[in-house]
C-alpha cells in the first residue's frame, strides 16, 4: 500500500483575489513505502507547494492528502458518515454518539502528530536553528512531541551518530558549527522525531562535494535504520540518480512525469524539453546513440556507463 | 505569499505620476491644510471637484481608489454618529427627537445630518487624495528621495540626511525578504511541532522565541553581507555621490502647485464671503 | 613587452583573530603566490571553508591579509597607506558577485540596483543610464528594469547583480559561488554570461565554485585545499587526476570519470576530456580505430 498518496491536489494561493495563482492542478502521486523518491522540477514548477501539502502546512484546495490511506484533513462528519455507512452494510449496530466521540479523538490526535510523522527538512534548514546547544536544538522536536527525558536523550545519541555529529558538536552552540555541520544539526533535529515518512527540500544545496555525498548518506542511512519512507527535491540529476529508486517530475503545477529512475531517464529528450537536465552520463550516452552505437537507453550511473562503453568497445575489438 | 506590497504603488503612466515627489510631498501638505479649511458647501464642493479631477488623472481604477477607504470605515462611521447625534446648536431644527437628557433635547437635526455628511466627506476626500498623491502614483523610493531632496539643505548643518535615506531605501528592499524569511522559519518550526495557536499569552509568547532568534540570526548575517557588497560596489557617504535619475521640477509640476494654492486660496475666500452660509466647524 | 598582470598574490598569509580569547588564531591561507593575466578565466576549486571566499574578500579590501602582497594592476592593496580614492579605483576595477542574490541588493527596483555602483563612482546621470541600459541589455534584463528585485527569481536577481557590477566597468569579476543557491536554469543562464564576458568582452574571470561542470567551462583551474594551491591547470590537466582531487574532498565530472575508469580498463583513451561532446567524440574515434564497425 502507497505510506502517502496525493489524490488529484489541487492549491491556489490567495484565492477570490487578484493575487491569486494556480500552484498545483489534479496531481496523484502514491509514494511507496520505504522507498527514496526523488522529486524535480523548476522553481515554480509547485514542488514546494508539494511538500508542505505533505504535513499539513498548506491543506490542498482541492483533492486528497493520504497517508497510510487516512484523509489527513477529514472532518469528522464525512468520517462519521463514512464508518456509518460500512457498519451498516456490514449488518453491525454501532452507536453513533460512541463513534462520533472515537472518530473525534483519532482526528485530533492525528493532526496533532502530523507533523512528527511526515518529517519536513526545509530548504537550508540551519536557518531554524535557535537552542543555546546543538543538543539542545535536536530535542526541540522530540520535547514538542512529549517524550521522556530519556528517550530524548537516546534519540539524540542515535540521530547524531546517523549524521556525524560527535558529543564535543553537540554541547557547542549551533550558531558556532561549520555550514555543513550547522545542516547537518538541523537534519538531525528531524530526524529525532523519528517521522515515518522523510520528506527534504533540496539537503544537500550549497554543499562541496564531499558535504553533498555526507548528508544523502546519512539520509539512507536513516532510511535502512527506521525504515521510513523518503521524499527528496533536488536539482542535482546525478544525485537523483545516485540515491533514488524512483523520481517524480512536475512541470507548471502539474506531474509530468513519474516511474523509476531508469523508466524517467530513458526519457531524456522529453525531459530535456521541459528545460530539465538528465546525468552527464546519460547525455553521453545519448550523443553515442545518436551517432549510431548501439547502447541500451536509460543508462544514469557512471558505473552502467562503463560497463557498457567497455562491452561495447570490447565487442569493436578495441582492447 | 508574496503578496506584500508596501504602499500599494498603482503602476501607471499618467500626469500625477509623473509629477516631481519633492512637489507632491508639499503638495499633500497644501491638500491636508485645504480639507480642514473646508468648512461649508460650496468649499466642499470645490474639494470634491478637485479630488475627482486627481483621480481621473491619475487613472488608478475606481475600485482601487475607493479600496483605500476600507481600512477607515470604522473611523469614517464613528465620525459620522459622533457628529450626526451630537452636533449642539441652539434652534436646531429636529427631525427626529430621542429625548431630554440634562436639559438639552437629543435627536436627529438637520443641522447634524449636514454636518456629519461633510465630516464624512471631509474624510474621504483626505484619504483619496493623500493615497492618490503619496502612495498610489509615487514609489516608495520616490517617497525617500522626495524627502531626502527637501531635507537636503539640513545636510549643512551635518544632519546625514543621506543616510537616513538610504537607510530607509534598504529597509523597503528588505520587508519582502524579510518577511518571507519570517515566514520559512514559522514553517519549519511548525514543521518540527511548536503550536503558536493553543495557551495562553505566556505560552504563546514562549513560542515565538524559536522565531525570532533565527530571524534575528539571518537578518544580522544579510545586514553583514549587505555591507560587504555595498563596500565592494564602492559605496561611501558623502556629496560626491550622484543618481541615476535627477529629480527634474517641470511646467507641470509649477501647474499643479499653483492649481493647489487656488484651491486652498478659494476655500478661505469662499469661507469669507459665503459667510452667510450655515457654518459646520468641527467638533 | 611584458604587461602589468591584473592580479599578483605573493606569499599571502591570513589568520583570522581570535576574539574570544580562547583557543589560538586560525591561520587559513599559508602563504599563497599565484598570478592572474588580463582576460583569464580562472576557476577556483575547493571544498567549504578551504579559503576560497577569505581570498576573494582579500582581493577586494574587505580584509587586510596578515602577511603578503596582492597587487592590483600593479597597485599594493596591503599597502595601509592607501588614500581612499586609490581604494575606490581598485574596487572600481575588480567587482564581485555573491552567493546570495538576496543580500547584495539595495534598491526597490532593478534599474535603480544597476545604478548604484556608478552613482558611487560620481558618474554623470546621463552616463549612468547609458550604462545600465547597456548592462541591463548585456544580462538579458532589459525588459525587467522596473521590477521590483524581490518579484524575480534567483536566476534574474542574479543577472541584475551581475549588471550592476558590468556598469562599473570593471576589469574583473570575482564570482563567489554566485552560482550555488540557483535552480539548474539560473546557473545555466549565468554561466552563459560569465563565459561571454570572458570571450567576447575579455572581462577577467575569477569563478569560485565547487561545481565540477561549472569549473570544467574555464580556460584555467586552480584548486585551494587547506590554505594551499595544491593544484594549478587547464581543467584537462587538473581533472586528469580524480584521487588528488578526491582528497581534496572534490569530485571530477562524470565523462572524466568515465574516460579515466576505460583507461583503468585498459582502453586506450585519453582522459583530459572534461565536456560530454569531447568524451563521445573520444569513444567514438577509438571505435572508429577498431576492426569492427558499427553504424
Amino acid at each position: 500500500m502507497a505510506k502517502l498518496e496525493l489524490s488529484h491536489v489541487g492549491y491556489v494561493y490567495n484565492p477570490g483575489t487578484e493575487f491569486s495563482s494556480v500552484a498545483l492542478e489534479d496531481v496523484s502521486v502514491s509514494f511507496e513505502e520505504h522507498a527514496v523518491t526523488g522529486i524535480i522540477g523548476h522553481t515554480g514548477s509547485g514542488k514546494s507547494t508539494l511538500l508542505q501539502l505533505l504535513n499539513g502546512l498548506l491543506k490542498p484546495t482541492t483533492g486528497q492528502v493520504l497517508l497510510d490511506g487516512q484523509d489527513i484533513h477529514e472532518t469528522v462528519k464525512a468520517k462519521l458518515a463514512r464508518e456509518m455507512e460500512k457498519a451498516e452494510a456490514e449488518g453491525l449496530r454501532i452507536s453513533k454518539r460512541q463513534k462520533k466521540k472515537e472518530i473525534r479523538t483519532e482526528l485530533d490526535e492525528l493532526r496533532k502528530t502530523l507533523c512528527f510523522r511526515v518529517g519536513l527538512v526545509m530548504q537550508y534548514p540551519e536557518y531554524q536553528l535557535f537552542e543555546e546547544t546543538v543538543r539542545k536544538d535536536i530535542a526541540f522536536g522530540p520535547k514538542n512531541m512529549g517524550l521522556s527525558e530519556e528517550e530524548i536523550n537516546a534519540r539524540i545519541a542515535k540521530v547524531a551518530g546517523i549524521v556525524g555529529l560527535t558529543e564535543r558538536h553537540l554541547n557547542k552552540s549551533p550558531f558556532d558549527l561549520s555550514g555543513g555541520q550547522k545542516r547537518r544539526a538541523a537534519i538531525a533535529g528531524v530526524l529525532a522525531m523519528e517521522p515515518e515518512v522523510l520528506v527534504l527540500d533540496e539537503p544537500a544545496a550549497g554543499l562541496d562535494p564531499s558535504g553533498r555525498t555526507s548528508i544523502f548518506q546519512s539520509i539512507l542511512e536513516y532510511r535502512k535504520e527506521t525504515n521510513a519512507t523518503v521524499l527528496i527535491v533536488s536539482h542535482s540529476m546525478e544525485d537523483m540518480a545516485a540515491y533514488c529508486d524512483r523520481v517524480l517530475v512536475m512541470n507548471r503545477g502539474r506531474v509530468f512525469m513519474q516511474g523509476s529512475c531508469r523508466d524517467v531517464f530513458e526519457q531524456s529528450g522529453e525531459l530535456e524539453k521541459t528545460g530539465l537536465d538528465v546525468p552527464q552520463v546519460t547525455h553521453l550516452i545519448d550523443l553515442l546513440r545518436s551517432s549510431g552505437i548501439d547502447l541500451p537507453q536509460g543508462i544514469f550511473t557512471v558505473d552502467d556507463a562503463v560497463s557498457a562503453i567497455a562491452s561495447r568497445l570490447r565487442e569493436g575489438g578495441c582492447s | 505569499m508574496k503578496s506584500i506590497s508596501l504602499g500599494r504603488y498603482y503602476a501607471a503612466d499618467s500626469v500625477i505620476h509623473r509629477l516631481d515627489p519633492r512637489g507632491k510631498i508639499v503638495l499633500t501638505i497644501l491638500f491636508i491644510v485645504s480639507t480642514f479649511l473646508a468648512k461649508n458647501v460650496i468649499s466642499f464642493a470645490l474639494l470634491i471637484l478637485f479630488v475627482a479631477a486627481l483621480s481621473l488623472l491619475s487613472r488608478v481604477p475606481l475600485s482601487l481608489i475607493l479600496r483605500s477607504l476600507r481600512g477607515v470605515t470604522v473611523v469614517i462611521i464613528f465620525a459620522a454618529l459622533i457628529n450626526l447625534f451630537l452636533t449642539n446648536i441652539d434652534q436646531a431644527t429636529f427631525l427626529v427627537e430621542f429625548g431630554e437628557w440634562n436639559g438639552r433635547m437629543y435627536g436627529i437635526t438637520v443641522e447634524g445630518l449636514i454636518r456629519s455628511g461633510c465630516m464624512v466627506l471631509r474624510i474621504i476626500c483626505l484619504i483619496i487624495g493623500t493615497t492618490l498623491l503619496l502612495t498610489y502614483t509615487m514609489t516608495p523610493i520616490e517617497l525617500t528621495d522626495g524627502i531626502s531632496n527637501l531635507l537636503h539643505p539640513l545636510m549643512k548643518i551635518h544632519i546625514p540626511v543621506d543616510l537616513f535615506a538610504m537607510m530607509m531605501s534598504i529597509a523597503l528592499r528588505f520587508i519582502p525578504t524579510l518577511s518571507e524569511d519570517a515566514e520559512r522559519i514559522m514553517n519549519a518550526q511548525k514543521s518540527r511541532g511548536t503550536n503558536f495557536s493553543d495557551g495562553g499569552l505566556i505560552r504563546k509568547a514562549r513560542a515565538l522565541i524559536p522565531i525570532l532568534i533565527p530571524l534575528f540570526v539571518s537578518s544580522f548575517k544579510r545586514g553583514e553581507e549587505l555591507a560587504v557588497a555595498m563596500e565592494c560596489r564602492c559605496y561611501h557617504s558623502g556629496d560626491d555621490r550622484t543618481r541615476m535619475e535627477v529629480l527634474k521640477w517641470h511646467v507641470r509640476d509649477t501647474l499643479f502647485f499653483l492649481l493647489l494654492i487656488a484651491l486652498g486660496a478659494g476655500i478661505v475666500l469662499i469661507n469669507i464671503f459665503f459667510a452667510w452660509i450655515p457654518y459646520f466647524t468641527v467638533l | 613587452m611584458s604587461e602589468t598582470p591584473l592580479l599578483r598574490v605573493e606569499n599571502l598569509k591570513f589568520k583570522y583573530q581570535n576574539t574570544g580569547g580562547k583557543g589560538s588564531d586560525r591561520e587559513v591561507l599559508h602563504g599563497l603566490s599565484f598570478t592572474v593575466e588580463r582576460g583569464e578565466y580562472v576557476a577556483m576549486l575547493g571544498h567549504n571553508g578551504s579559503g576560497k571566499s577569505t581570498l576573494a574578500k582579500l582581493c577586494m579590501m574587505i580584509l587586510d591579509p596578515t602577511e603578503g602582497h596582492i597587487f592590483v594592476d600593479g597597485v599594493d592593496i596591503a599597502d595601509p597607506e592607501l588614500t581612499d580614492a586609490q581604494v575606490l579605483a581598485v574596487r572600481k576595477k575588480v567587482g564581485m558577485v555573491f552567493q546570495n542574490p538576496d543580500n547584495q541588493m539595495v534598491a526597490t527596483m532593478a534599474e535603480e540596483e544597476v545604478a548604484f555602483g556608478p552613482e558611487n563612482l560620481g558618474i554623470p546621470s546621463a552616463e549612468i543610464r547609458q550604462r545600465v541600459d547597456e548592462a541591463l541589455k548585456a544580462v538579458g534584463m532589459s525588459e525587467y528594469a522596473k521590477k521590483e528585485p524581490s518579484r524575480l527569481s534567483g536566476g534574474q536577481k542574479q543577472r541584475i547583480a551581475i549588471a550592476g557590477i558590468l556598469a562599473m566597468h570593471p576589469d574583473c569579476i570575482f564570482f563567489d559561488e554566485s552560482t550555488s543557491m540557483l535552480d539548474p536554469q539560473g546557473r545555466k543562464d549565468v554561466m552563459e554570461i560569465i563565459d561571454r564576458l570572458n570571450r567576447e568582452d575579455g572581462v577577467t574571470i575569477i569563478h569560485i565554485t565547487h561545481d565540477m561542470n561549472e569549473a570544467a567551462r574555464a580556460k584555467r583551474v586552480m584548486v585551494l585545499h587547506e590554505g594551499n594551491f595544491v593544484m594549478d591547470g587547464t581543467p584537462e590537466e587538473v581533472f586528469a587526476q580524480p584521487e588528488k582531487l578526491d582528497a581534496c574532498r572534490l569530485t571530477v565530472p562524470q565523462c572524466t570519470q568515465v574516460m579515466y575508469r576505460l583507461k583503468a580498463l585498459g582502453f586506450e583513451i585519453g582522459d583530459r576530456v572534461t565536456t560530454p561532446e569531447d568524451c563521445a567524440e573520444a569513444i567514438r574515434s577509438l571505435l572508429g580505430s577498431g576492426e569492427v564497425r558499427h553504424g
